[in-house]
């Protein structure tokens, strides 16, 4: 006797899979209650009825992973150490997927969550819908993967993911015939995202890739009446950034000027521009940092470069300011700060901490945390020997500072706004 | 179904109210014969044994507070409807009241339609399902 077909070979729960990801667009967006809304649950009913319990249950298991995108508190807030077990149920996870059995996967998944990072929870998601070919919400959740803790899901991914990955982003954008944007919109983050280990000829034509799409995006957005405006300042921000790397400045800066002039004190746009000319303005751009952070918002990368004004102009206390800032910053976006970022973090609390006449065990803590984190960073290592050579002879000695190019590099590492 | 401004469903044929969706709606609930006559087969205003076993679609979001915490699941149904009851008897086939009755879906136990006991005009089976109107009480305990 033939198995009916079940779950995704099923087309009744297939469709009722999409239609239910699309209610949950519209939940996340508060646009449910609408004709739309009613619209989709109508269409709802009849695949329902198609479904056996088992793929009932399996439904809403899906249905309550699929809150989870837009409710990220919801996750569980603590993770247990990976034990042996749990390594060897991800292996039994990635055997059900690569065989199919994603009704099982989703089983297994749900009972490996509170052993799981959030991020890692959410990468395994992506995993299972690419798995099945749902890639629209694939991406979504690896989105929310990125969201929750951006280096540890890029660490997880391999290679060959983050390629597949990049793909299934710029396909969906290109994808014209789905009529709701706010699909590809989920897009646009993580392909930005994704974008760091490309070459610059690919970076050019993802930005050319995305930004039809991130434009039709700022259209719709700027019909609604109610329009969130920090988010579509943010969208004109990303459309910027994209300008530039496509070259096409003087469009990025009209983009820019345009958009600063609607809305002069948002904060995003602020940094962008500040960080756009640092280079050939740097005090300009600091004026920009200063009215960030006067706003209350303190960017990773405009908390890196305003702590290294302070300590070029040993303002030390400034300094320690902006270098605890940027550690919140990071931690509040969770994402792990990249290591050559840290260290100048650490070397810069030990210069200040030095200057604020902290005791110098202190000041040796900061300086050993530093060359551990950038073991090959020159200018590190001159520091710690001057200070042991300081401490061992009572010698004077100059601290040694990066230049503002290598900051600003450094910087520009984290400046990834959808990220 | 939607509440009406004195605490019972709504009457209409629209989802969601006290009555069935008519043919043209593209998700009508009966067939209508070439006599204008609903029968009493397996199409009818859609019921289930517990609120809980209605399709996650058609119940309240309101209610996931109280009830997916301890269970897999998330109520995605518009905050309009509320969850009403009828009777205090099982979800067994049978008659409802002396011109409608209930039949259960193929295969469940848990959900069914209620159809007209013999046939009869579609306004005469709408007219039904509304005079049930005041059995219906509210109830959205676990």
């Amino acid at each position: 006797m033939m198995l009916p077909n079940r779950f995704f070979e099923n087309p009744a729960f297939r469709k009722y899979i999409k239609l239910l990801y699309k209610l949950h667009v519209l939940i996340r967006e508060n646009r449910d209650e609408t004709a739309e809304g009613d619209s989709i649950r109508d269409q709802m009913d009849d695949p329902w009825e198609n479904l056996s319990s088992e793929e009932v249950k399996c439904v809403n298991a899906i249905s309550a992973d699929l809150h989870l995108l837009s409710n990220p508190d919801r996750s569980p807030s603590t993770s247990l150490p990976p034990r042996e077990e749990v390594v060897r149920e991800l292996r039994n996870l990635e055997t059900l997927i690569r065989s199919g059995q994603i009704h099982l996967a989703f089983d297994l998944l749900g009972t490996l969550e509170p052993y799981l990072q959030p991020a890692r929870s959410a990468l395994e998601r992506y995993r299972i819908w690419s798995a099945v070919g749902e890639y629209e919400i694939a991406i979504d959740f690896l989105r929310a993967s990125f969201e929750r803790d951006f280096r540890t899901a890029l660490d997880e991914m391999t290679v060959g993911e983050r390629r597949e990955a990049r793909e299934r982003s710029l396909g969906i954008l290109d994808d014209a015939s789905k009529p709701p944007l706010e699909l590809s919109g989920a897009a646009i983050a993580p392909l930005l995202s994704l974008c760091g280990d490309l070459s610059e000829p690919e970076s050019r034509s993802t930005a050319q890739s995305i930004l039809p799409s991130l434009e039709r995006e700022i259209g719709r957005r700027e019909k609604e009446p109610n329009a969130d405006q920090n988010h579509l300042a943010r969208l004109y921000g990303i459309r910027v950034l994209l300008l530039k790397t496509l070259d096409r400045l003087d469009e990025a800066n009209e983009v820019l000027r345009s958009a600063l002039s609607r809305f002069p004190d948002d904060p995003s746009l602020l940094a962008i521009r500040g960080m756009l000319i640092f280079d050939r303005d740097p005090n300009e751009a600091y004026r920009d940092f200063d009215r960030v952070v006067a706003s209350g918002e303190y960017p990773p990368d405009v908390c890196l470069l305003l702590a290294y004004r302070a300590v070029e102009s040993g303002d030390d206390r400034n300094c320690l300011r902006f270098c605890f800032r940027y550690l919140e910053s990071m931690k509040a976006l969770a994402r792990r700060p990249a290591d050559e970022a840290m260290a100048l973090m650490m070397e810069w609390c030990a210069i200040s901490a030095h200057g604020l006449g902290w005791s110098d065990p202190i000041v040796e803590d900061f300086l050993d945390e530093a060359g551990r984190l950038a073991p090959g960073n020159v200018k590190i290592k001159e520091n710690q020997e001057n200070f042991s050579k300081h401490l061992k002879f009572q010698s004077s000695f100059d601290w040694q500072k990066e230049d503002s190019k290598t900051v600003l590099q450094i910087a520009r590492e984290n400046f990834r706004p959808a990220a | 179904m939607k509440r009406d401004l004195d605490g019972f469903p709504k009457i209409g044929s629209n989802s969601g109210e006290l009555g069935v969706r008519v043919p043209p709606d593209p998700y009508a609930d009966v067939v209508i014969d070439e006599n204008g006559l609903v029968a009493p087969n397996d199409r009818g205003m859609s019921v289930a044994r517990h609120w809980s076993d209605l399709p996650p679609h058609r119940i309240p979001k309101r209610l996931n507070n109280r009830f997916s915490a301890k269970q897999r699941v998330f109520f995605t149904g518009s905050n309009t409807l509320a969850c009403f009851r009828m009777g205090e008897g099982s979800f067994e086939p049978g008659l409802v009241t002396d011109s409608l009755a209930l039949v259960l879906k193929p295969n469940k136990i848990d959900s069914g339609v209620v159809v007209p006991r013999l046939s009869v005009p579609i306004r005469r089976f709408q007219e039904d399902l509304a005079e049930t109107r005041f059995s219906w009480i509210q109830d959205e305990n676990e």
